[in-house]
Protein backbone atom coordinates (compact mmCIF):
# COMPACT_ATOMS: atom_id res chain seq x y z
CA UNK A 1 0.00 0.00 0.00
CA UNK A 2 1.43 3.37 -0.95
CA UNK A 3 1.25 6.60 1.40
CA UNK A 4 -0.22 8.71 -1.30
CA UNK A 5 -1.19 11.05 0.95
CA UNK A 6 1.74 11.39 2.86
CA UNK A 7 4.01 12.11 -0.97
CA UNK A 8 1.39 14.79 -1.48
CA UNK A 9 1.78 16.46 2.18
CA UNK A 10 5.88 16.61 1.13
CA UNK A 11 5.59 17.79 -1.90
CA UNK A 12 3.84 20.37 -0.63
CA UNK A 13 6.02 21.26 2.22
CA UNK A 14 9.23 20.76 -0.30
CA UNK A 15 7.12 23.27 -2.60
CA UNK A 16 6.76 25.80 0.53
CA UNK A 17 10.35 26.49 1.73
CA UNK A 18 12.20 25.39 -1.27
CA UNK A 19 13.58 28.79 -1.91
CA UNK A 20 15.51 28.45 2.00
CA UNK A 21 16.03 24.98 1.65
CA UNK A 22 17.10 25.13 -1.85
CA UNK A 23 15.53 21.59 -2.35
CA UNK A 24 12.74 21.48 -4.91
CA UNK A 25 11.40 18.30 -6.49
CA UNK A 26 9.26 17.86 -9.97
CA UNK A 27 6.65 15.10 -10.25
CA UNK A 28 7.51 12.64 -13.43
CA UNK A 29 4.75 10.38 -13.35
CA UNK A 30 1.24 10.70 -12.11
CA UNK A 31 1.25 7.72 -9.35
CA UNK A 32 3.95 10.01 -7.62
CA UNK A 33 6.48 7.31 -7.12
CA UNK A 34 8.56 8.58 -9.80
CA UNK A 35 10.22 12.27 -9.27
CA UNK A 36 13.32 14.40 -9.94
CA UNK A 37 14.95 16.15 -6.74
CA UNK A 38 17.38 19.05 -7.08
CA UNK A 39 19.94 20.37 -4.39
CA UNK A 40 22.49 22.79 -5.09
CA UNK A 41 25.81 22.60 -4.75
CA UNK A 42 27.16 23.36 -1.02
CA UNK A 43 28.87 26.89 -0.50
CA UNK A 44 32.84 26.31 -0.41
CA UNK A 45 32.90 22.58 -2.15
CA UNK A 46 34.03 22.42 -5.17
CA UNK A 47 30.30 21.58 -5.96
CA UNK A 48 29.44 25.08 -5.31
CA UNK A 49 27.74 26.88 -8.40
CA UNK A 50 26.39 23.65 -9.46
CA UNK A 51 22.96 22.26 -9.72
CA UNK A 52 22.44 18.57 -9.09
CA UNK A 53 19.55 16.51 -9.95
CA UNK A 54 18.58 13.20 -8.45
CA UNK A 55 16.55 10.47 -9.67
CA UNK A 56 13.69 9.58 -7.07
CA UNK A 57 11.79 6.49 -7.10
CA UNK A 58 9.11 5.73 -4.30
CA UNK A 59 8.83 1.30 -3.32
CA UNK A 60 5.71 0.61 -3.05
CA UNK A 61 6.50 0.69 1.08
CA UNK A 62 7.38 4.28 1.21
CA UNK A 63 7.76 5.33 4.21
CA UNK A 64 8.80 2.39 5.92
CA UNK A 65 10.92 1.80 2.65
CA UNK A 66 13.63 4.35 1.92
CA UNK A 67 13.09 6.08 -1.09
CA UNK A 68 15.47 5.23 -4.12
CA UNK A 69 18.01 7.90 -5.23
CA UNK A 70 20.36 8.08 -8.35
CA UNK A 71 22.52 11.28 -9.28
CA UNK A 72 21.46 12.06 -12.75
CA UNK A 73 23.73 14.92 -12.92
CA UNK A 74 27.59 13.38 -13.12
CA UNK A 75 29.06 14.26 -9.53
CA UNK A 76 32.65 13.59 -8.93
CA UNK A 77 32.53 12.60 -5.15
CA UNK A 78 33.73 9.20 -3.67
CA UNK A 79 30.44 8.34 -2.51
CA UNK A 80 28.72 8.87 -5.67
CA UNK A 81 29.29 6.52 -8.71
CA UNK A 82 30.67 8.63 -11.41
CA UNK A 83 29.31 6.11 -14.11
CA UNK A 84 26.16 5.98 -13.28
CA UNK A 85 25.32 8.05 -10.24
CA UNK A 86 24.47 5.57 -7.33
CA UNK A 87 24.41 6.76 -3.98
CA UNK A 88 26.64 5.16 -0.91
CA UNK A 89 24.57 7.07 1.76
CA UNK A 90 23.21 4.82 5.04
CA UNK A 91 20.24 6.56 5.22
CA UNK A 92 19.02 5.09 2.02
CA UNK A 93 20.03 1.90 3.07
CA UNK A 94 19.55 0.40 6.39
CA UNK A 95 19.52 3.90 8.03
CA UNK A 96 16.43 5.03 6.82
CA UNK A 97 13.36 5.81 8.98
CA UNK A 98 9.95 6.46 7.85
CA UNK A 99 10.45 9.89 10.20
CA UNK A 100 13.04 11.14 7.47
CA UNK A 101 11.49 12.99 4.28
CA UNK A 102 12.01 13.36 0.57
CA UNK A 103 13.19 16.69 1.36
CA UNK A 104 15.58 15.80 4.57
CA UNK A 105 16.68 12.88 2.19
CA UNK A 106 18.09 15.43 -0.25
CA UNK A 107 19.41 17.30 2.63
CA UNK A 108 21.18 14.93 3.25
CA UNK A 109 22.65 14.46 -0.15
CA UNK A 110 23.59 18.27 0.01
CA UNK A 111 25.66 17.38 3.53
CA UNK A 112 27.22 14.20 1.52
CA UNK A 113 28.64 16.86 -1.14
CA UNK A 114 30.24 18.88 2.01
CA UNK A 115 31.66 15.95 3.79
CA UNK A 116 32.73 12.95 1.56
CA UNK A 117 33.66 9.79 3.28
CA UNK A 118 36.31 8.36 1.54
CA UNK A 119 36.64 5.61 3.83
CA UNK A 120 33.20 4.22 2.96
CA UNK A 121 33.66 4.82 -1.03
CA UNK A 122 31.22 4.22 -3.68
CA UNK A 123 33.49 5.02 -6.31
CA UNK A 124 36.95 3.39 -5.70
CA UNK A 125 38.51 5.65 -8.28
CA UNK A 126 37.45 8.70 -6.59
CA UNK A 127 37.70 7.59 -3.25
CA UNK A 128 41.63 6.70 -4.30
CA UNK A 129 42.12 10.06 -5.83
CA UNK A 130 40.73 12.15 -2.66
CA UNK A 131 42.88 10.24 -0.26
CA UNK A 132 46.41 10.38 -1.91
CA UNK A 133 45.97 13.38 -4.49
CA UNK A 134 43.35 15.83 -2.77
CA UNK A 135 44.47 19.08 -5.47
CA UNK A 136 43.95 17.21 -8.10
CA UNK A 137 40.51 15.86 -6.40
CA UNK A 138 39.55 19.13 -6.00
CA UNK A 139 40.11 20.36 -9.72
CA UNK A 140 38.39 17.06 -11.42
CA UNK A 141 35.26 17.77 -9.01
CA UNK A 142 35.52 21.39 -10.00
CA UNK A 143 35.49 20.55 -13.48
CA UNK A 144 33.10 18.25 -12.92
CA UNK A 145 30.64 20.70 -11.64
CA UNK A 146 31.07 23.40 -14.50
CA UNK A 147 30.88 20.87 -16.85
CA UNK A 148 27.61 19.00 -15.51
CA UNK A 149 26.26 20.58 -13.49
CA UNK A 150 26.00 24.44 -14.09
CA UNK A 151 22.49 25.92 -13.76
CA UNK A 152 20.88 25.87 -17.27
CA UNK A 153 21.05 29.34 -17.83
CA UNK A 154 17.53 30.84 -18.71
CA UNK A 155 15.79 29.76 -21.81
CA UNK A 156 16.69 31.19 -24.80
CA UNK A 157 12.87 32.31 -25.56
CA UNK A 158 12.79 34.08 -21.65
CA UNK A 159 15.42 36.38 -22.74
CA UNK A 160 13.93 37.01 -25.41
CA UNK A 161 10.90 38.12 -24.00
CA UNK A 162 12.58 39.65 -21.01
CA UNK A 163 14.45 42.00 -23.49
CA UNK A 164 11.74 42.75 -25.39
CA UNK A 165 9.81 44.18 -22.22
CA UNK A 166 12.87 46.34 -21.66
CA UNK A 167 11.25 47.93 -24.57
CA UNK A 168 13.55 46.32 -27.55
CA UNK A 169 12.39 45.20 -30.80
CA UNK A 170 11.90 41.21 -30.80
CA UNK A 171 14.78 41.02 -34.14
CA UNK A 172 17.00 43.31 -32.33
CA UNK A 173 17.07 41.34 -28.62
CA UNK A 174 17.79 38.20 -30.76
CA UNK A 175 20.19 39.07 -32.45
CA UNK A 176 22.08 40.84 -29.26
CA UNK A 177 21.87 37.51 -28.08
CA UNK A 178 23.14 35.36 -31.01
CA UNK A 179 25.76 37.51 -30.74
CA UNK A 180 26.66 37.99 -26.79
CA UNK A 181 26.50 33.63 -27.23
CA UNK A 182 23.53 34.35 -25.09
CA UNK A 183 24.90 36.73 -22.54
CA UNK A 184 21.78 38.47 -21.84
CA UNK A 185 23.83 41.17 -19.99
CA UNK A 186 26.04 41.51 -22.59
CA UNK A 187 23.31 41.76 -24.97
CA UNK A 188 21.63 43.93 -23.36
CA UNK A 189 24.63 46.14 -22.74
CA UNK A 190 25.09 45.88 -26.66
CA UNK A 191 21.89 47.24 -27.67
CA UNK A 192 21.88 50.17 -25.07
CA UNK A 193 24.72 50.87 -26.76
CA UNK A 194 23.32 50.79 -30.35
CA UNK B 1 -1.83 -0.02 -4.96
CA UNK B 2 -3.02 1.57 -7.95
CA UNK B 3 -6.79 1.75 -7.43
CA UNK B 4 -5.32 5.22 -5.98
CA UNK B 5 -4.62 6.61 -9.53
CA UNK B 6 -8.43 5.95 -11.00
CA UNK B 7 -10.11 8.13 -8.51
CA UNK B 8 -7.77 10.63 -8.22
CA UNK B 9 -6.76 13.38 -10.57
CA UNK B 10 -3.11 14.44 -9.53
CA UNK B 11 -2.12 17.51 -10.12
CA UNK B 12 1.57 18.63 -10.64
CA UNK B 13 1.86 20.33 -7.68
CA UNK B 14 0.00 19.18 -5.08
CA UNK B 15 -2.44 22.95 -3.94
CA UNK B 16 -1.54 24.13 -0.13
CA UNK B 17 -4.42 22.66 1.87
CA UNK B 18 -6.15 20.63 -0.91
CA UNK B 19 -8.73 18.23 0.29
CA UNK B 20 -7.01 14.34 0.18
CA UNK B 21 -8.78 12.41 -1.97
CA UNK B 22 -7.47 9.66 -1.01
CA UNK B 23 -8.55 9.27 2.94
CA UNK B 24 -11.30 11.17 3.23
CA UNK B 25 -13.97 10.59 1.31
CA UNK B 26 -16.67 13.58 1.24
CA UNK B 27 -16.72 14.19 5.33
CA UNK B 28 -13.76 15.69 6.67
CA UNK B 29 -13.85 17.20 10.23
CA UNK B 30 -11.92 20.24 10.88
CA UNK B 31 -7.96 19.77 10.26
CA UNK B 32 -8.47 15.83 9.58
CA UNK B 33 -7.01 16.83 5.77
CA UNK B 34 -4.03 19.23 6.95
CA UNK B 35 -3.81 17.30 10.57
CA UNK B 36 -3.03 19.87 13.20
CA UNK B 37 -2.50 23.66 12.67
CA UNK B 38 1.38 23.36 13.59
CA UNK B 39 1.92 19.48 13.01
CA UNK B 40 2.25 19.02 16.84
CA UNK B 41 0.18 16.31 16.61
CA UNK B 42 0.84 14.91 13.58
CA UNK B 43 1.75 11.02 13.12
CA UNK B 44 5.93 11.09 12.86
CA UNK B 45 5.44 8.55 9.71
CA UNK B 46 1.95 9.41 8.25
CA UNK B 47 2.45 13.02 8.88
CA UNK B 48 -1.54 13.46 9.65
CA UNK B 49 -3.15 14.21 12.90
CA UNK B 50 -2.37 11.01 14.87
CA UNK B 51 -5.03 8.24 14.61
CA UNK B 52 -5.36 5.90 17.71
CA UNK B 53 -2.57 8.36 19.36
CA UNK B 54 0.45 6.26 20.92
CA UNK B 55 3.67 8.23 22.18
CA UNK B 56 7.06 5.94 23.10
CA UNK B 57 8.62 6.24 25.69
CA UNK B 58 11.31 8.80 24.09
CA UNK B 59 7.96 10.82 23.95
CA UNK B 60 7.42 10.50 20.25
CA UNK B 61 3.92 10.06 18.47
CA UNK B 62 2.36 8.11 16.17
CA UNK B 63 -0.68 6.32 15.26
CA UNK B 64 -0.74 3.24 16.12
CA UNK B 65 -1.46 1.77 13.08
CA UNK B 66 1.68 3.59 11.56
CA UNK B 67 4.41 2.46 14.79
CA UNK B 68 3.40 -0.96 14.59
CA UNK B 69 3.85 -1.42 10.86
CA UNK B 70 7.01 -0.01 11.59
CA UNK B 71 8.27 -2.33 14.31
CA UNK B 72 6.88 -5.47 12.61
CA UNK B 73 9.20 -4.18 9.61
CA UNK B 74 12.13 -4.70 12.06
CA UNK B 75 12.75 -7.75 11.98
CA UNK B 76 15.93 -8.33 12.24
CA UNK B 77 17.07 -5.38 13.17
CA UNK B 78 16.71 -2.42 15.89
CA UNK B 79 13.24 -1.71 16.71
CA UNK B 80 14.03 1.65 17.18
CA UNK B 81 12.08 4.78 16.96
CA UNK B 82 12.07 6.84 13.77
CA UNK B 83 12.35 9.69 15.20
CA UNK B 84 15.24 9.48 17.90
CA UNK B 85 16.30 5.57 17.43
CA UNK B 86 15.66 4.84 20.83
CA UNK B 87 14.41 1.12 21.25
CA UNK B 88 10.58 1.08 21.08
CA UNK B 89 8.57 -1.69 22.89
CA UNK B 90 5.09 -2.67 21.71
CA UNK B 91 3.86 -3.01 25.26
CA UNK B 92 5.56 -0.11 26.42
CA UNK B 93 3.95 2.74 24.10
CA UNK B 94 1.25 4.77 25.94
CA UNK B 95 -1.57 5.08 24.71
CA UNK B 96 -3.64 8.74 24.56
CA UNK B 97 -7.24 9.10 24.83
CA UNK B 98 -8.48 12.28 24.07
CA UNK B 99 -11.95 13.27 24.48
CA UNK B 100 -13.21 12.41 21.44
CA UNK B 101 -15.20 9.62 20.73
CA UNK B 102 -14.24 6.27 21.46
CA UNK B 103 -15.17 3.45 19.10
CA UNK B 104 -16.26 5.38 16.54
CA UNK B 105 -14.68 3.96 13.50
CA UNK B 106 -12.56 6.75 12.38
CA UNK B 107 -13.12 7.86 8.73
CA UNK B 108 -9.62 7.77 8.34
CA UNK B 109 -9.09 4.58 9.23
CA UNK B 110 -6.28 2.62 7.38
CA UNK B 111 -7.41 -1.38 6.67
CA UNK B 112 -4.41 -2.56 5.18
CA UNK B 113 -5.36 -5.23 3.42
CA UNK B 114 -3.19 -8.28 4.42
CA UNK B 115 -1.61 -6.61 7.49
CA UNK B 116 -3.82 -7.49 11.10
CA UNK B 117 -2.85 -4.80 13.20
CA UNK B 118 -3.46 -5.89 16.68
CA UNK B 119 -5.64 -3.50 19.05
CA UNK B 120 -3.94 -0.41 20.60
CA UNK B 121 -1.95 -1.34 23.86
CA UNK B 122 -3.84 -0.16 26.66
CA UNK B 123 -2.65 2.48 29.41
CA UNK B 124 -0.48 1.09 31.79
CA UNK B 125 -2.44 2.70 35.48
CA UNK B 126 -0.24 2.93 38.33
CA UNK B 127 -2.93 3.14 41.78
CA UNK B 128 -5.22 5.86 42.52
CA UNK B 129 -3.42 7.96 45.21
CA UNK B 130 -4.46 7.16 48.79
CA UNK B 131 -6.26 9.98 51.24
CA UNK B 132 -3.60 11.09 53.61
CA UNK B 133 -5.12 9.73 56.62
CA UNK B 134 -5.12 5.58 55.15
CA UNK B 135 -1.45 6.07 54.94
CA UNK B 136 -0.89 6.17 58.69
CA UNK B 137 -3.61 3.27 59.33
CA UNK B 138 -0.50 0.65 60.22
CA UNK B 139 1.17 3.01 62.69
CA UNK B 140 -2.47 4.53 64.01
CA UNK B 141 -3.44 1.14 64.56
CA UNK B 142 -0.53 0.69 66.97
CA UNK B 143 -0.17 4.22 68.37
CA UNK B 144 -3.73 5.35 68.55
CA UNK B 145 -6.24 2.99 67.68
CA UNK B 146 -4.52 0.67 69.92
CA UNK B 147 -5.61 2.71 73.02
CA UNK B 148 -1.65 3.22 73.66
CA UNK B 149 -1.93 1.25 76.69
CA UNK B 150 -1.14 -2.47 75.01
CA UNK B 151 1.46 -1.07 73.35
CA UNK B 152 3.23 1.39 75.77
CA UNK B 153 2.80 -1.39 78.57
CA UNK B 154 5.01 -3.79 76.34
CA UNK B 155 7.00 -0.99 75.41
CA UNK B 156 7.66 -0.69 79.44
CA UNK B 157 8.38 -3.93 79.96
CA UNK B 158 11.19 -3.72 77.52
CA UNK B 159 12.49 -0.94 79.44
CA UNK B 160 12.32 -2.48 82.32
CA UNK B 161 14.22 -5.64 81.19
CA UNK B 162 16.25 -3.56 79.85
CA UNK B 163 17.19 -1.16 83.20
CA UNK B 164 17.55 -4.51 85.01
CA UNK B 165 13.85 -4.45 86.42
CA UNK B 166 13.29 -7.54 85.52
CA UNK B 167 12.61 -9.57 88.92
CA UNK B 168 9.89 -10.88 87.61
CA UNK B 169 11.09 -11.65 83.56
CA UNK B 170 8.27 -14.24 83.01
CA UNK B 171 5.54 -12.12 84.01
CA UNK B 172 6.67 -8.85 81.77
CA UNK B 173 7.74 -11.51 79.09
CA UNK B 174 4.31 -12.71 79.38
CA UNK B 175 2.84 -8.82 79.06
CA UNK B 176 4.97 -8.35 76.08
CA UNK B 177 4.19 -11.35 73.78
CA UNK B 178 0.51 -10.79 75.03
CA UNK B 179 0.08 -7.27 73.85
CA UNK B 180 2.93 -6.85 71.37
CA UNK B 181 0.77 -6.15 68.49
CA UNK B 182 3.22 -5.21 66.09
CA UNK B 183 4.99 -8.16 65.70
CA UNK B 184 8.25 -7.98 67.00
CA UNK B 185 9.74 -11.78 67.45
CA UNK B 186 10.69 -11.10 71.28
CA UNK B 187 10.83 -7.89 73.21
CA UNK B 188 14.15 -8.55 74.62
CA UNK B 189 15.57 -5.56 72.63
CA UNK B 190 17.68 -3.12 74.32
CA UNK B 191 16.80 0.12 73.21
CA UNK B 192 16.42 3.73 74.24
CA UNK B 193 12.59 4.18 74.00
CA UNK B 194 12.09 6.73 70.45
CA UNK B 195 14.55 5.74 68.19
CA UNK B 196 14.01 1.75 69.24
CA UNK B 197 11.73 1.23 66.03
CA UNK B 198 12.18 2.05 62.66
CA UNK B 199 8.36 1.36 61.46
CA UNK B 200 7.51 4.44 63.98
CA UNK B 201 6.08 6.56 61.91
CA UNK B 202 8.80 9.36 60.66
CA UNK B 203 6.46 11.87 59.32
CA UNK B 204 4.51 12.30 62.62
CA UNK B 205 6.93 13.67 64.83
CA UNK B 206 4.04 14.78 66.99
CA UNK B 207 2.41 11.64 67.41
CA UNK B 208 5.56 10.47 68.41
CA UNK B 209 7.09 12.96 70.92
CA UNK B 210 3.36 12.00 72.25
CA UNK B 211 4.02 8.56 72.51
CA UNK B 212 7.50 8.81 74.53
CA UNK B 213 6.43 11.09 77.13
CA UNK B 214 2.72 8.81 77.99
CA UNK B 215 5.89 5.62 77.96
CA UNK B 216 7.91 7.71 80.28
CA UNK B 217 5.22 8.62 82.71
CA UNK B 218 3.84 5.21 82.67
CA UNK B 219 7.50 4.02 83.19
CA UNK B 220 7.59 6.19 86.22
CA UNK B 221 3.87 5.35 87.15
CA UNK B 222 4.79 1.56 87.46
CA UNK B 223 8.53 2.08 88.86
CA UNK B 224 6.29 4.00 91.87
CA UNK B 225 4.57 0.76 92.08
CA UNK B 226 7.12 -1.57 92.14
CA UNK B 227 8.84 0.18 95.09
CA UNK B 228 5.26 0.22 96.86
CA UNK B 229 4.95 -3.45 96.44
CA UNK B 230 8.40 -4.52 97.26
CA UNK B 231 9.55 -1.44 99.75
ZN1 LIG C 1 0.44 7.80 11.27
ZN1 LIG D 1 11.89 8.76 19.94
Amino acid sequence: MFDFARVQKELVEVERDKNLSGVSIQICEDNLKHMRGTIKGPVGTPYEGGIFTIEIRLPAEYPFEPPKMQFITKVWHPNISSQNGAICLDILKDQWSPALTLKTALLSLQALLSTPEPDDPQDAVVAQQYLRDYPTFLGTARYWTETFARRPSLDIQEKVAKLIEMGFSEEAAKNALQTCGGDENAALEKLCNV
Amino acid sequence: MDSVDDNTNVQPMPKLDSQDPVKNHGESSAGASGGSEDGSFDCNICLELAQDPVVTLCGHLFCWPCLHRWVKSRIGSNKDCPVCKAIVKEDKVVPLYGRGKVGSVDPRSKAVPGVDIPHRPSGQRPDAARHPEQQHQPYGFTFVAGSGIPVTAARFGNITLSAGFGLFPSLFGFHLHGYDGTGTPSGFHFRIPGNHRPAASPSNQYQQQEVILSRILLFLGCFVIVCLIFF
